[in-house]
């Protein structure tokens, strides 16, 4: 565990790089909080607000105030030379001093996957997220993610729901919800998943954690997948780093002229890799992560483990579900759903039925679970027909 | 002398008997008023004197007292200016008292001795013919709604002298009469001139049906008025009573013209969003005057950007929307207007209006939800219907097909109305939307397959049991209007349609299934 000085010392610094220059020059946490007020202020690197908290007269008052809220919320702070700290955060030039996580972290070498995207998504970007997501946590990937609106909760939630493993790293201190409206999802996260952050108890989100801990989403991460990315979108700083890192980037395509897909379609043409199949990802992963492993070293325990880890992504190739066994009616009410999510009376006027049939057909693939009402009286396809998996 | 006259004062949209006694003796010469007037009343005095001067009677050197009984009742307008010059007259023995038994008087005077307009003279018609007179005296410009009412003789003066002439002149007069022009109501706007939209007009006709009030979400330009100014048209024709009591209402609101003759199309009142409390449920001093929901009376009452209201106006909906009245408390009195609406509500599905098409729409999930949050669940629970409707494409607007005319929804309508009315002759109601909650299972019997189905769809999204009823009274009305006496499966699928608002926006919430 780490002591409540280096949690002191997290809160105080925004910056992975400030504490490194601190911690070489006072050596330890403890000496930068017994520190006299001149010493540090001639660290010229540090700005005025880092200085006030480090010289506050009440930082006793600070500490003993950080470590009650970490008791009560049970957080558990780790340094990065402890037990516990997530290995993949070692290898980066601006690892983390502490981590604070909420919540149990999963097995280090299970694959997992970054899933990535606008905080204002299209009901497409929707429907992808929670399809893929949802698959793939399904199929004994970890989720991971920012905890933002949009693709970022939808894919936790969507993780979540199918019982699967999932972790939110904040740009925020640890304990603060942000933004507020995901709060009952950061409790769920809590409970069922994980939520970490960099930063100490009760740091407020700052406009620049979010750019800065992107870099930790994809390096705790196997593979990146974006969503829906407009042409300038922080989405697209988590794929700059992960390329720094080595990462595979997975797309799911758009349509061409859309905002919130101009980002996706400009990556593929950069060559990122297209996917349209849950699956793809999934094989995709094992193979990564089997690779990893054997790279890694030949004992004996993590080879098995590693055997259990391919074992584990269960997901196969979805069914061509060309026959369903629908209808006429049901069954051109359908295709047309497919192509693009249709309002009722776009249905009505391609299909030609009456409102009263038109309703009750709907009512039958929703029952079947084939189409879904998205927005009310809008409906689409659910993205495969189901999976087997 | 002393002698009684009768008059009519408007009490809420009603009227009642107001007798003016005028006694003429010996004192200090002047007209002394009294029986708890308001300001305008008392200026009467003045009215009345120098109007009998102009008219060629001046007032002798009399003491006058006018008392307007019953004196606890408070009085207000212009309109007992004829009856107390009526009275003078009478008190100083120019009129024979026994020629004014059975004659009431109305009317407002200029000093030139003319007589001027007042409002909400056919109430006051329906009044005294209550009362048991036989003649009424108005203004000549109020005369034509005034004789619209049969059982009572109507005159109708230009001026004082003309009033006297019926008792004291040479010339016979003829009472008024009814001279309409010819009874009109065919439509200016047809349901054909709307493409596409079919959702929004079935859902149209649903409401019209059972009396549902409906809530259209969509985007700007997507017909939403269009279709709201519409409804009034495919609601059933106004029966005579009906017509009556909408003239009444118009004419005490001051908006009724009498060339017109009686009111015989549906209101569709579109008040701003930026109507107060009064302007909607009725406001005014001492007399309240109609406001919106009571000018929708048999009508539709259109709030268009309905999130844009004032909180307390769209809270003052509350009680009308249950009980079809408001009860206004001013400090003489209680008065009850009629209230009985339908209520066609209309909002964009997010601030810029163009969600859920993501490339025009910049608006956060927040904002969204903040913006439809500011609807109060109140009045959601109010209403039974509510659509989203899509932008019509450019291809529908310039397709050329048969679209269904209003007259051709109107029959549907108005047999659907007629089953209801059939089926609930016992009951004290009589739509579908207006089932109470007791007797919901007796008549919205189901098979078990529709059963079943709305059964699921509640545990699958955990809805209140309010949603349940309104839910069981739409697919009722969609059932009668198929004919269809029991519930079915299709009429459930399609009752569960209309509910968009329900539990937030988006997808989470965004289906049954």
């Amino acid at each position: 565990m780490a002591d409540s000085y280096d949690c002191w010392l997290s809160c105080a610094v925004n910056t992975a790089e400030h504490i490194e220059k601190l911690l070489a020059h006072f050596k330890t946490a403890r000496e930068v909080f017994e520190a006299d007020e001149k010493e540090l202020r001639a660290q010229d690197y540090l700005n005025e607000a880092e200085l006030t908290y480090l010289t506050d007269p009440r930082k006793e008052r600070n500490m003993e105030m950080q470590n009650r809220f970490v008791e009560q919320n049970r957080i558990r702070a780790v340094r990065y030379d402890e037990e516990g700290y997530p290995e993949r955060f070692l290898m980066l030039s601006d690892r983390p001093y502490c981590m604070f996580y909420q919540g149990t972290l999963p097995e280090k070498n299970l694959p997992a996957l970054a899933v990535v995207g606008s905080r204002r998504p299209s009901i497409y970007g929707e429907e992808m997220t929670e399809d893929f997501a949802g698959a793939l946590a399904g199929a004994g990937i970890v989720i991971i993610s920012g905890i933002a609106m949009g693709i970022d909760g939808i894919s936790h939630k969507a993780a979540l729901d199918v019982g699967g493993k999932t972790v939110g790293i904040l740009g925020s201190g640890i304990g603060v919800p942000y933004p507020k409206e995901n709060w009952t999802l950061y409790r769920e996260m809590c409970e069922k998943g994980c939520v970490m952050s960099e930063y100490g108890p009760g740091v407020p989100p700052l406009k620049y954690h979010f750019p800065h801990r992107n870099r930790l989403i994809s390096a705790l991460s196997d593979g990146i997948l974006v969503v829906e990315a407009a042409e300038r979108s922080g989405t697209l700083i988590t794929v700059d780093r992960g390329l720094e890192q080595g990462k595979e980037i997975y797309v799911i395509p758009g349509r061409i002229g859309d905002r919130m897909s101009a980002g996706c379609l400009q990556l593929i043409k950069q060559g990122a890799r297209l996917v349209t199949d849950p699956a793809e990802i999934a094989l995709d992963l094992a193979e990564i992560v089997n690779n990893r492993l054997q790279n890694e070293t030949n004992r004996e325990d993590i080879s098995e483990n590693s055997k259990n880890c391919a074992n584990s992504i269960k997901l196969s190739k979805k069914s061509e579900n060309g026959n369903l066994g629908l209808a006429r009616d049901e069954k051109v009410v359908y295709d047309l759903c497919r192509l693009d999510t249709r309002h009722f009376d776009a249905l009505l006027q391609g299909s030609g039925l009456t409102v009263a049939r038109l309703s009750e057909i709907l009512y039958g693939l929703q029952a079947k679970g084939l189409i879904r009402q998205t927005v009310p009286n809008y409906y689409s396809v659910t993205g495969f027909g189901g999976y087997n998996g | 002398m002393y002698c009684k006259i009768t008059s009519l004062a408007l009490k809420g949209i009603e009227a009642g008997i107001v007798a003016a006694e005028v006694d003429v003796g010996n004192g200090l010469p002047g007209i002394n008023m009294v029986g708890f007037l308001s300001a305008e009343v008392r200026e009467a005095r003045e009215r009345v004197r120098v109007a009998l001067r102009n008219s060629g009677y001046p007032l002798p050197a009399k003491k006058i007292t006018v008392n307007l009984s019953p004196a606890d009742m408070r009085k207000e307008g212009t309109a007992f200016d004829l009856a107390i010059a009526m009275g003078i007259l009478c008190g100083l023995g120019i009129i024979p008292e026994e020629l004014l038994k059975d004659c009431c008087f109305i009317g407002e005077l200029g000093l030139d001795g003319k007589l001027r307009a007042v409002p909400g003279v056919l109430s006051c018609t329906f009044a005294a013919k209550e009362a048991g007179m036989k003649r009424i005296f108005v203004p000549a410009e109020n005369a034509q709604e005034s004789a619209m009412v049969d059982g009572i003789e109507t005159y109708g003066p230009g001026t004082l002298n003309e009033a006297l002439d019926f008792f004291i002149g040479t010339g016979e007069q003829e009472p008024v009469v009814r001279d309409f022009r010819p009874e009109r109501t065919e439509l200016t706007e047809d349901f054909s001139d709307i493409r596409g939209q079919y959702l929004g007009k079935r859902a149209a006709v649903i409401a019209a049906a059972g009396g549902h009030n409906l809530l259209l979400l969509g985007p700007p330009g997507s017909g939403k008025t269009m279709l709201a100014r519409r409804i009034p048209g495919i609601l059933p024709p106004l029966s005579l009573e009906e017509s009556m009591e909408l003239t009444k209402i118009y004419s005490v609101a001051g908006m009724f013209r009498p060339e017109d003759g009686r009111i015989l199309k549906r209101p569709f009142r579109n008040p701003h969003h930026t109507c107060s409390i009064a302007g909607m449920a009725g406001g005014g001093g001492h007399q309240p005057v109609p406001g919106e929901i009571t000018l929708a009376t048999k009508g539709v009452l259109f709030l268009d950007e309905f999130p844009e209201f004032k909180r307390e106006s769209i809270e003052a909906l509350r009680q009308p929307l249950e009980e079809h009245r408001i009860v206004i408390s001013r400090l003489y009195g209680n008065y009850e207007l009629p209230a009985s609406f339908l209520l066609v509500a209309a909002m964009n599905p997010c601030p810029c209006g163009y969600y859920p098409d993501r490339n025009r729409c910049t608006c956060s999930p927040d904002r969204i939800r903040r913006y439809r949050g500011r609807v109060s669940h109140a009045i959601l629970d109010r209403i039974d219907l509510c659509v989203e409707l899509s932008a019509v494409p450019i291809t529908e607007l310039s397709k050329e097909e048969k679209r269904e005319t209003s007259a051709m929804l109107r029959a549907q309508v108005e047999a659907c109305r007629q089953i209801q009315e059939e089926r609930y002759r016992e009951e004290n109601f009589s739509l579908n939307a207006e089932i109470p909650g007791a007797l919901l299972d007796e008549y919205c019997k189901m098979t078990d397959g529709a059963n079943e189905r709305l059964i699921r769809a509640f545990v699958k999204k955990g809805f209140s049991a309010r949603l349940y009823d309104r839910i069981r009274r739409v697919a009722r009305t969609v059932a009668d209007l198929a004919g269809s006496e029991i519930i079915k499966e299709e009429h459930v699928s399609e009752a569960v349609m209309y509910h968009a608002m329900e539990g937030g926006f988006n997808r989470e919430n965004g289906g049954f299934l």
